[in-house]
């Protein structure tokens, strides 16, 4: 699983694991749902005007849901594409680092991590009213001796609670670093 | 014309079912590998596979009416 393949110091504890808020994942769920009922609403659309479009599509009726059952095959398979996509990003924070991982398609997949005595700030960035209103935003952090934008995860549900989890783990981390 | 139909959806059905069996094995191999908990997967793929199983017996059934 992750967690294995993230490869955890000694000592090395997850404070939290986050990822995309969820209404991104039902809003591309609605979407499909709407694909998904399309063909039926054309079917009953078809057949309560047969005069108008000079077809009886219910003599058709085994292979249009024959064919329907192949739409549906391709809107199930895409939603379990989407939920992949959505289930695989994720931002772990440990006591010692940021860890992100981000799948692009099936077989494109990153993992960076930072550690924390290299961050330097992390902004949020809470966009346009929905992400107001349903408090998710992009989380920025910058770590020393690289360019503006690090690392970045957008579209993460309560992200000032995860900006003070962070700057909480550094101080931590800074107050253990001194002593050892 | 007409028998080139039910050859055609007959067809498409047994290309249907190894295309379901390789999203399987790939849906399976990212979660169990990628995924934060392994129940979440199998609950996953338990989804995935009564959905796609369930439309490819409707289309198996079908079958036999069309042309």
């Amino acid at each position: 699983m992750l967690v294995d393949r993230i490869n955890l110091e000694s000592g090395e504890e997850v404070l939290a694991m986050s990822r995309r808020h969820k209404f991104l994942i039902l809003l591309e769920c609605f979407s499909l749902l709407l694909v998904a009922v399309l063909p039926p609403v054309l079917y009953f659309f078809v057949i309560q005007n047969t005069e108008v479009f000079n077809f009886d599509a219910r003599a058709y009726f085994p292979l249009l849901t024959y064919l329907y059952c192949i739409w549906l095959l391709g809107v199930w398979t895409t939603l379990f594409v989407s939920w992949t996509d959505y289930y695989l990003d994720i931002l772990i924070i440990t006591n010692h680092r940021l860890i992100i991982t981000n799948q692009k398609g099936f077989w494109r997949r990153s993992i960076s991590s930072f550690r924390l005595e290299r961050l330097q700030e992390v902004n949020v960035e809470i966009d346009g009213l929905l992400s107001t209103l349903l408090d998710f935003g992009t989380l920025r952090a910058e770590t020393a001796g690289h360019g503006q934008d690090d690392f970045h995860m957008a579209n993460l549900p309560d992200p000032k609670r995860l900006k003070a989890l962070i700057m909480d783990a550094v101080e931590k981390h800074d107050v253990v670093m001194r002593v050892s | 014309m007409q028998p080139l139909v039910p050859l055609l959806a007959e067809l498409f059905f047994y290309l249907a079912l190894p295309i379901v069996a390789i999203y399987t094995l790939i849906f399976g191999y990212h979660w169990y590998n990628f995924g934060a908990k392994q129940s979440h997967a199998t609950i996953a793929l338990i989804i995935f596979l009564t959905g796609a199983v369930l439309l490819l017996a409707i289309m198996f059934v079908t079958l036999q009416y069309v042309g």
